[in-house]
């Protein structure tokens, strides 16, 4: 939202006939960097305007005079200065903002940056419903309704409009951060840096951005150059009862040097022996280091960042589950091995990164940036397998109380999990000794064993941007940027738990074709024997490469602005098989066909300016995306297979609204509506009843987001606002579309399944996209002995589970009578309860040598606390999804899952800055 | 701060140092849980599993055990090879028992055979399946079997002790434990059922040498096969439609026999039968009694199959020998029906093809890939097309979804090809075939009946079934690519079927 108010306000004027324009800037006094959207007014000339990146602002037709130009900031009281406005142009000089207004804005930003990690990685156990958007808000504190969505409705998986993540565009010091191969973005990537990670922009929505296209939803651009972080040194001690227990983080900063050098340097380390959730563990460290160089009219900028994150996972249940331990917040995952808990689901990530940066001042009105990035490493997530073994899944549906079907022993079940809830944990001792008895008996292949899926990753970017102020009323963007991407993924075998090896072979086959040489996961090896590190099960590449090019203009009169902006793209991916995979001998071995896709996106939008106080504006965009490669082929793991006639998915949105910015109320409210037509969708899962992955590919997905967006401040006294969001959004299906089902251990390679296209009834279906009705009133309280308190109330409410379409058809109904309580069992989409939580947050500033003789003169201690969910209500579903699997007598043994939100979580943060 | 001194630097490196220093927070490896398998926990035994099953015989039928009553059993037979599910086999010195465990495989990770286990049966159910005893976690009164032990509850009732131990079997002939019915069976029998047996002198008697062990599981979940001594005592052995060995063909040799002594009785079958662990039960690779050699199927080609065919005189019945054919199914039954229900083709690497009669019908789809075992099969000429007979229960699927490419001929070609009267020259009977640019012509519109097919060097008939799905849908009457069966009827017609509408092009 903040380009976006930025560029409504430049070049603000009421009066036609001009006579002076004033140019500006703001500085942070220590730093003397740029002070980034600030608002700044004239009242009396009924101007208004914002800074820019450069701390930069203009107002233009000013009669010639004396005024109070009121400079403010969120949460500081204003600053009145005097200016003189002569005809022409008055160039005032730059103004300072003090320290310790700084300082208590940074008090918010390093809470939301706590809070909003912890979203973030408690998302990724989840495939669809995830928020890690949210995180790119921490900017937008200013905004009522970004600062709702951030720290109010953010963890419980709120989404804005409800978009899936690949509509939230981010760029790291100009380059694109989004994945290639699903679209988000990998935070883990520099997480736990939140020092060197402040400097941010934010746009919600349609409004035009300066170096990119953007995308429908929140486009973010961080800013992470030397010359950007504040100088100094600053350790920060975090103490929190969620996903981590302690952060320690310690960055040095030299600020822009008189020679024009500046460094930075940051480290940081989270970490939890048990987390929040049991079983749980943390192990994650943060490094960074950047070196920049200012030359007169261009400079040069080095990044390097990386982050070595190991956690184990959590994993959702069923009601069945939590009712029989009593507990909301059990976890299959984990286990004892040796009476030490050990967690079966343990995601790694180390992806380090380089990015080079060069800009240039062509001229006073124009400015080039380049930069290149590149990023390699690998991810990972280990599970535990069995081969001709029941299920490892401690949850397994045949081992639970309901899978009985005598009273006497779903009882027996039940008492029996009560009386030792570890029945229903990883035995580790045992599965190991069962493998010794393996080896015992001449067998040496282990019946359990954990294997990694694992994706090493190269990913080269380059972009480049031209801006260029052309006149006085035309501001012109245009850039180029290139991708390219190597992802090869692959199964490797990370622990034999006391086997000799593990079978590189398809049990399935092996039971339905035995006797066979349909087998083998890889023909092209004779020894089918895997150690501890070799490859198992699949191998494969894909090699991806995207360009686009994109202009925008954007115009700014008195009444009103305008801009126009368009891209065309291609995007281009195929597949190498590095498996001879034994079902699929055609298919699975080399390289795919190439997909090509040509794109374009184009938007326009007007603002019409009533006054300094009173905003109307209205954009649309129309245009198309490229499917991802995980919804083209069927089965990347298995062989070359493609959906049939992969095509581009077309989207159109408008977004229409109103805001205000009086001094005491400011507000924003907005209509938007998109409609997505041609998505493609691949889900895969687990079908235990073929023992195998199977995929399910549906064509055809219309979607419709549409819903009002509404954020209010007000400010009741110097040191108290109340402030209001709310956002009541529709986000469902609006057709039926097709799809069909693949099994990776389906023998038949030719595609004649193709004609078995089953329809799912799900028009007006709701996407599973997190709570779509949500509410905050919020009390902000700040005094001048640089005390703040914060406290909010949420409601959030409206929030469907994710669905199995396969129930939702002709066969998945049965022979049930429409609209029979049995029908409606099947059919009706499951919609979790309503909740509300209370969080509050309060922090202080001192300055250390009003204490201690011996501190310097600028050293300061931060504390903060926050405490949200405050009520400790643990009965709060996060999310839920239903089982694809069904049993007509026996419904309950594939019930959905669901996760529940933590209860009442503290964060407390210490920072000492010298 | 202007600039930084030299203390502010030091204390800060110290700083970043000492970060990295604080590891031993996050554990990083696990131990190995000590080995166990050697550790006999030694509990007190109460009772034998004799003992206990005499608790079913004097109460005369099922029942909950209320005592405590302790076991021991050493392990006789696990899952592993997939012939026994859900339950194991445990024998002390006096009897055997089945003990059923709700576990859909594995089992033979924690009770392997050799294993010893003591079993704490307070509250465990002692019933039986077809007169064989079983310890069960309870009983389903309508469905009259005992429910297996729910996996929770397996430590519960099982404790595990160590491995291994050796069994020595049960030395018997056949006929000390035939019976005739559950009525009759001798103490004797009871207390030997249940527990691991060994038969010197053994075969398969010879009708099923070479064939599999058992039927695929979606005939029948089990297949009964018969042993039979040098006496010509017989019993049955009953193998698993789900066991890994099940498609393996039964050996031709003799020898030494190993298996669990069981019974199934139900209705009027009331008969004394043996489960084998594995194929390591029967080893047999030594002689037949009395040095009868028996010859397994040989797998032999259609085109072989064919030859054995001679002559032109169409009403021979020739009994084959011991030969298995394979290949891969070109034609289509439901729902496309465009071929009767009990004949399919059968097309092989060799490049011809033959139709295979099923006299009770069959359900194997296009592309399947099949194994026969026509060993003592008919290989006749019916209305002048050559066909095999074959029976389900001798056939396999090896696999699905294969693809055969039709040749591609000329009418003329075919016609030549079909009208040669000695019937193993023919090449294209029953194989896939490809015209290009013919032309279909008849007196109505639609598929069904015949019709003229015509290229530029002749014509034959393009014949559907009334009955086909698509007999009704109008034939194209431009030119176009066919594809289908080349086939013989009644002697003189040359006719070509199509499988589907998709082989119109």
């Amino acid at each position: 939202m903040r380009g976006f108010l930025t560029l409504i306000f430049l070049f603000i004027g009421v009066s036609v006939f001009s006579q002076g324009l004033v140019k500006g800037r703001i500085l942070h006094e220590d730093s003397k960097l740029p002070y980034f959207d600030v608002s700044v007014s004239i009242q009396k000339a009924k101007v208004f305007t914002t800074t820019d990146a450069n701390g930069e602002f203009i107002f233009n037709n000013i009669k010639a005079g004396t005024y109070d130009m009121i400079i403010s900031l969120e949460g500081v009281d204003d600053i009145t200065v005097s200016i003189e406005v002569k005809e022409g142009t008055t160039i005032l000089d730059p103004i300072f903002l003090k320290e310790k207004t700084v300082q208590n804005t940074n008090y918010t930003l390093d809470n939301s940056a706590s809070n909003v990690e912890d979203a973030t990685s408690e998302d990724e156990n989840v495939s669809s419903a995830g928020s890690q958007s949210v995180s790119s808000v921490l900017g937008a504190a200013r905004d009522p309704y970004m600062q709702a969505a951030t720290f109010g409705w953010g963890q419980y998986f709120f989404r804005m409009r409800g978009y899936e993540n690949d509509n939230n565009l981010l760029y790291l010091n100009g380059v694109p951060m989004n994945d290639l191969e699903e679209g988000g973005v990998f935070f883990n990537s520099w997480s736990g840096l939140n020092d060197v990670f402040r400097g941010r922009t934010v746009s919600l929505g349609l409004a035009p951005i300066e170096n990119n296209f953007g995308g429908l939803g929140l486009n973010t651009s961080l800013d992470a150059s030397a010359s950007n972080q504040r100088k100094g040194i600053r350790l920060t001690y975090t103490s929190t009862n969620r996903n981590y227990s302690n952060r320690i983080m310690a960055t040095l900063n030299s600020g822009l040097m008189k020679n024009g050098w500046a460094y930075s340097l940051s480290i940081s380390k989270r970490w939890a022996q048990e987390a929040n959730i049991s079983g749980t563990t943390y192990d994650a460290y943060g490094y960074f280091a950047a070196l920049e160089k200012r030359f007169k009219h261009q400079g040069l900028s080095v990044m390097f960042v990386g982050a070595p994150i190991s956690r184990g996972k959590s994993g959702p249940a069923t009601q069945e589950v939590f009712d029989l331990l009593g507990t909301h917040y059990y976890n299959p995952y984990w286990g004892y091995q040796d009476g030490v808990k050990r967690n079966s689901r343990v995601a790694k990530s180390h992806q380090p990164m380089f990015i080079l940066t060069h800009d240039a001042q062509l001229s006073s009105k124009t400015n080039l940036t380049t930069a290149v990035s590149y990023q390699f490493g690998e991810t990972s997530q280990s599970r535990i397998q069995n081969y001709y073994s029941q299920s490892a899944d401690p949850t397994y549906y045949r081992n639970l109380p309901s899978y009985q079907t005598d009273s006497a022993l779903k009882a027996e079940v039940a008492a029996q999990i009560k009386a030792d809830p570890n029945t229903l944990q990883i035995p580790w001792d045992q599965y190991i000794e069962g493998n010794r008895l393996n080896v015992a008996q001449g067998y040496g292949y282990s019946t359990f064993f954990v294997s990694e899926d694992v994706e090493y990753s190269k990913k080269l970017n380059v972009a480049v941007n031209l801006e260029s102020n052309i006149g006085n009323h035309l501001n012109f963007y245009t850039g180029v940027n290139y991708q390219n991407q190597n992802n090869h993924n692959f199964g490797r075998v990370n622990d034999l738990l006391g086997g000799s090896y593990i079978e590189n072979r398809n049990m399935f086959a092996d039971r339905n074709f035995p006797g066979s040489n349909l087998s083998q996961f890889n023909m092209l090896e004779t020894n089918t024997k895997k150690q501890v590190g070799d490859t198992y099960q699949y191998d494969y590449n894909i090699h991806f490469s995207k360009g686009a090019w994109f202009a925008q203009g954007v115009w700014n009169y008195n009444k009103f602005d305008f801009f126009l902006a368009g891209e065309v793209g291609f995007t281009g991916y195929y597949r190498t098989g590095n498996y001879k995979h034994s079902f699929y001998q055609q298919t699975s071995y080399g390289n795919s066909a190439t997909l090509n896709f040509f794109t374009y996106r184009s938007k326009a939008g007007i603002t019409y300016k009533l006054n300094g106080r009173n905003y109307f504006y209205a954009n649309g965009s129309i245009g198309n995306k490229s499917p991802y490669v995980d919804n083209v082929f069927i089965s990347p793991r298995t062989r070359n297979l493609l959906t049939p006639n992969p095509k581009n998915e077309k989207f159109q949105s408008i977004e229409a609204g109103y805001l205000l910015r009086s001094p005491n109320v400011k507000g924003r409210l907005t209509f938007y509506a998109t409609d997505v037509k041609d998505a493609a969708d691949v889900r895969r899962y687990f079908a235990d009843d073929s023992t195998s992955f199977v995929n399910l590919a549906m064509q055809g997905i219309n979607k419709r987001y549409t819903g009002v967006e509404l954020g209010a401040e007000v400010k009741v006294s110097p040191s108290i606002n109340v402030s209001f969001a709310a956002s009541l959004g529709q986000a469902f299906y609006t057709d039926r579309p097709t799809f069909t089902v693949f099994s990776d251990n389906d023998t038949s390679e030719n595609s004649e399944r193709f004609n078995k296209w089953d329809t799912a009834y799900i028009a007006n279906f709701y996407v599973p996209s997190g709570p779509q009705s949500t509410f905050q009133v919020a009390l902000n309280y700040r005094n001048k002995t640089y005390w703040f308190f914060n406290a909010q109330f949420n409601y959030l409410t409206r929030n469907w589970i994710d669905f199995a379409p396969t129930h939702r058809t002709r066969e998945g109904v049965g022979v049930n009578t429409l609209n029979s309580p049995a029908w409606n069992a099947i059919v009706d989409q499951i919609e979790l309860p309503s909740f509300y939580t209370v969080d509050v947050m309060l922090g202080k500033s001192f300055k250390v040598n009003k204490f201690l003789k011996f501190a310097g003169n600028n050293t300061y201690f931060n504390f903060n606390l926050g405490i949200s969910n405050l009520l400790g209500n643990k009965d709060i579903r996060l999310y839920g999804f239903e089982n694809m699997r069904t049993n007509e007598t026996n419904p309950q043994w594939f019930a959905p899952k669901y996760a529940y939100a933590l209860g009442r979580q503290y964060f407390l943060n210490l920072v000492l800055r010298f | 701060m202007r600039t930084m001194n030299k203390k502010q630097l030091l204390s800060a490196l110290f700083i970043f140092a000492s970060i990295f220093l604080i590891t031993s927070c996050v554990k990083k490896k696990f131990d190995d849980p000590p080995d166990v398998s050697n550790y006999d926990p030694k509990l007190k035994v109460t009772n034998t599993i004799w003992e206990l099953k005499q608790k079913f015989y004097n109460n005369g039928g099922g029942l909950t055990i209320t005592d405590d009553v302790v076991i021991y059993g050493i392990v006789t037979a696990d899952d592993r090879s997939g012939n026994f599910y859900k339950q194991i086999m445990i024998q002390d010195s006096t009897s055997g028992i089945a003990v059923l465990l709700n576990r859909s495989s594995g089992l033979y990770n924690d009770y392997p055979i050799g294993r010893k286990v003591y079993i704490k049966c307070k509250g465990l159910y002692l019933g039986a399946y077809g007169n064989f005893l079983q310890l069960g976690g309870g009983y389903d009164a309508i469905g009259n079997s005992v429910y297996e032990i729910p996996s929770a509850s397996f430590d519960k009732y099982i404790v595990k002790a160590n491995y291994p131990n050796t069994i020595t079997p049960l030395k018997v002939k056949i006929a000390d434990i035939l019976f005739s019915s559950g009525s009759n069976q001798s103490t004797q029998h009871k207390q030997w059922l249940g527990r691991l047996i060994e038969i010197d002198s053994t075969e398969f008697v010879p009708q099923e040498v070479g064939q599999p062990f058992a039927q695929d599981p979606n005939i029948s979940s089990g297949t009964d096969r018969t042993i039979q001594d040098c006496s010509g005592s017989k019993i049955v052995v009953r193998n698993s439609g789900y066991s890994q060995f099940r498609i393996l063909p039964i050996p031709a040799g003799g020898g030494k026999l190993t298996a669990i002594y069981s019974t199934y009785e139900t209705g009027t079958k009331k008969t004394p039968q043996l489960l084998l662990r594995d194929t390591s039960d029967v080893p047999f690779h030594a002689s037949r009694c009395g040095g009868i050699v028996i010859t397994p199927p040989v797998d032999i080609t259609i085109d072989s199959l064919r030859k054995i065919y001679k002559g032109t005189d169409s009403t021979q019945t020739l009994v084959l020998a011991n030969y298995k054919i394979h290949g891969i199914v070109i034609s289509k039954i439901s729902p496309d029906s465009n071929i009767s229900k009990y004949n399919l083709m059968l097309q092989d690497e060799s490049g011809r093809g033959i139709v295979v009669y099923y006299s009770n019908g069959y359900s194997y789809q296009l592309g399947d890939s099949l194994l026969i075992d026509v060993s003592a099969e008919d290989l006749t000429v019916y209305r002048g097309t050559m066909e095999v007979t074959a029976t389900i229960a001798k056939t396999s699927v090896k696999g699905t979804g294969k693809t055969v490419n039709p040749v591609i001929v000329t009418l003329a070609q075919l016609n030549a090809d079909l009208n040669n009267l000695e019937f193993n020259k023919r090449q294209y009977e029953s194989t896939l075939v490809k015209v290009l640019g013919c032309t279909i012509s008849g007196s109505t519109s639609t598929y069904s009946g015949d019709k003229t097919l015509t290229d530029a060097t002749g014509s034959l008939t393009l014949f559907t079934r009334f009955n086909a799905s698509f007999a009704n849908s109008s034939f194209p009457t431009n030119a176009i690519d066919i594809t289908g069966i080349a086939t013989k009827f009644y002697y003189t017609k040359n006719e070509i079927t199509i499988r589907t509408l998709n082989d119109i092009q």
